[in-house]
C-alpha cells in the first residue's frame, strides 16, 4: 500500500453551538484545506462521516451536500456510518481510496448536530446503535449499557467507584487547557457525589455530553505530501474490526473485543508496540469505557486500568498520557465528530502545537474510536513525520 | 444473533445490573427500572427487565425467574 499521510487538520469547538449542521461540516473542511493550503480544486474526494443527521437534523444525503457547500468540484462523496465510530471510519474509506490508488488527495470530514434535539429524543436516537431487537427495545439505553460494564468490572476486579471518579476528574482538568473543549472546567469527587443517578452506578459526570462540532482531516499520498504548507503527518498503522452489537451476546462484557481486535492489527501495520505509544486519544464515552481502552489497548493488564487512571499513570505528565484533549467527556462527543478529532488532536499533539495541553516528547500517537458498545472499533497509529 | 427462548418456569442468574433512571420517551413512565444480563440455566443469556429491581435488591449472582412478557420483552423476577 502506498504511504499515507495527513496534510491539514482542523475542528470547530465542541459544545453547543449557534451553527447549523452544513454550517459545522463547511467550517471543519474549509480550515483543514487551509491548513493543509490548498483549495477546493485539489481536493479529488469527500469522506463525511455522520451518525444519525437524519433523525437529529432531518437531513439524510449529506456528503454531497457538503461537497457542494464546499465548493469541490463534482468529487466523488461518501458518507459512512458506524455509530460512534463513523468519524474513523470515514478515515479508513479515506485511507483506502488513496491506499487502492484511486485518489492523490482526499478530504475526510466527521460531523454531528445534536443539541437541537430534546434529551429524551436524543437518547431514543443514541439507543439506535445498541441491538434494537434485544437491547433497545428491552429499555435499555446507552449509559445503561456501560453501566452494565461497569459493574462487572468493578466485581470481577475487587473495584469501588474511585476508578470511574479519577477519570472524570483527570478528562475535566485536561479540557481545562483544551480552548475546542465543551467542559473547560475542573470537577471535584464532591461534585460527582451531588450529581444526578444516571444508569446506576453511572452518574452525570461518569457520561460524556451531548454535543455539537465538526472535525477535518486532508490525507494525501505520501507521493504528493511535497504540494503542500504543511509536511505530512504520516499514518504508520490503522486497524477495524467488529463485534455483535448486544453486549449480553459477547464472550466478554468486561473488555471489547473489537477494540483489542483492532489494536492489534493497527500495532502490526506499524511495527511497533504498545509500550512505544506516547499517548492515546481514547473513545471515552463513559468514564468505564477509557479503563477498558487502555486495558485493551495493552497499555495496563486487565483489572488494573483503573487503578492506573487513580495512580495518575494516564495523566497529562504520567508515562501514557490518556486523553490529554479532555477526552469524550469534556472535549465533548458528537458523534460523528469524535473519531475525527482523536485524529485532528494527535495531528495537533505531534506537530508540537497542542497550546495548553502538549504532551511532552511525543513520538506516536494512538486513537481508538468505538462504535456502539463496542460492535465497531477503529484504531489508528500516527506518527512524528518529517 | 437470534435472541436466547424464555418461557414459564425458566431460571438464570444475574451476572451484571443496572437501574434506568434517565429513559427514552417510550419508558419514562416506568424509570426507575432495573434491567439485568441473565445467564440462562440451561443456556444463553438476555437482557431483561427486573420486576421491583432496584440497586438494593438486585445482587450480582442473584437467582431469577422469568415472570411474564410484555410488549418491550420479558420480565424476570428475584427468587
Amino acid at each position: 500500500m502506498r504511504e499515507m499521510v495527513i496534510v491539514g487538520a482542523a475542528e470547530t469547538k465542541f459544545g453547543r453551538s449557534e451553527q447549523s449542521y452544513r454550517e459545522l461540516a463547511v467550517d471543519a473542511g474549509r480550515k483543514a484545506m487551509e491548513d493543509a493550503g490548498v483549495d477546493a480544486s485539489k481536493i479529488e474526494s469527500l469522506v463525511l462521516g455522520s451518525f444519525s443527521p437524519g433523525t437529529f437534523v432531518h437531513q439524510e444525503h449529506v456528503a454531497p451536500l457538503v461537497a457542494s457547500e464546499l465548493g469541490l468540484d463534482h468529487v466523488p462523496s461518501t458518507r459512512t456510518e458506524n455509530a460512534c465510530a463513523s468519524g474513523a471510519t470515514a478515515i479508513m474509506s479515506g485511507l483506502m481510496q488513496i491506499g487502492a490508488g484511486m485518489h492523490d488527495v482526499v478530504l475526510v470530514v466527521g460531523v454531528e448536530k445534536m443539541t437541537s434535539t430534546p434529551i429524551g429524543e436524543a437518547t431514543s436516537i443514541l439507543a439506535e446503535a445498541a441491538d434494537w431487537e434485544s437491547e433497545a427495545k428491552a429499555g435499555l439505553t446507552f449509559p445503561g449499557v456501560y453501566a452494565l460494564m461497569a459493574r462487572a468490572y468493578m466485581h470481577r476486579y475487587g473495584k469501588n467507584r474511585d476508578i470511574l471518579d479519577a477519570v472524570a476528574i483527570k478528562a475535566h482538568g485536561n479540557g481545562v487547557g483544551n480552548p475546542y473543549a465543551q467542559f473547560q472546567k475542573a470537577i471535584t469527587v464532591e461534585d460527582i457525589r451531588e450529581s444526578m443517578m444516571i444508569a446506576d452506578p453511572l452518574t452525570l459526570y461518569d457520561c460524556s455530553p451531548i454535543s455539537d462540532g465538526a472535525a477535518a482531516v486532508v490525507l494525501a499520498s505520501k507521493d504528493v505530501a511535497g504540494d503542500f504548507k504543511r509536511s505530512g503527518i504520516p499514518f504508520l498503522g490503522f486497524g477495524q474490526a467488529s463485534d455483535a452489537l448486544a453486549l449480553h451476546e459477547r464472550e466478554e462484557i468486561t473488555s471489547l473485543p473489537a477494540a483489542q481486535r483492532a489494536g492489534e492489527r493497527a500495532y502490526k501495520m506499524a511495527g511497533i508496540r504498545p509500550d512505544d505509544i506516547s499517548f492515546a486519544e481514547v473513545h471515552d464515552c463513559f468514564t468505564i469505557a477509557e479503563i477498558i481502552a487502555t486495558e485493551d489497548l495493552g497499555f495496563f493488564e486487565p483489572g488494573t486500568g483503573g487503578d492506573a487512571a487513580v495512580s495518575g499513570r494516564t495523566g497529562r505528565d504520567g508515562p501514557i498520557p490518556i486523553n490529554p484533549s479532555g477526552g469524550l467527556k469534556a472535549k465533548g462527543h458528537p458523534v460523528g465528530a469524535s473519531g475525527v478529532g482523536q485524529v485532528v488532536e494527535s495531528v495537533f499533539q505531534l506537530r508540537g502545537e497542542a497550546e495548553g495541553r502538549q504532551v511532552d516528547g511525543v513520538e506516536y500517537a494512538l486513537t481508538h474510536n468505538v462504535g456502539g458498545s463496542g460492535a465497531t472499533c477503529v484504531v489508528t497509529i500516527l506518527g512524528k513525520g518529517e | 444473533m437470534m435472541g436466547t427462548a424464555v418461557r414459564e418456569g425458566t431460571t438464570g442468574k444475574i451476572i451484571s445490573f443496572t437501574v434506568i433512571n434517565v429513559a427514552t420517551p417510550e419508558f419514562a413512565d416506568q424509570a426507575p427500572y432495573g434491567l439485568a444480563i441473565i445467564q440462562i440455566n440451561g443456556g444463553g443469556r438476555v437482557l431483561a427487565r427486573i420486576q421491583d429491581g432496584t440497586a438494593e435488591s438486585m445482587t450480582m449472582d442473584a437467582a431469577v425467574t422469568f415472570d411474564h412478557t410484555d410488549d418491550h420483552g420479558p420480565v424476570f423476577r428475584l427468587m
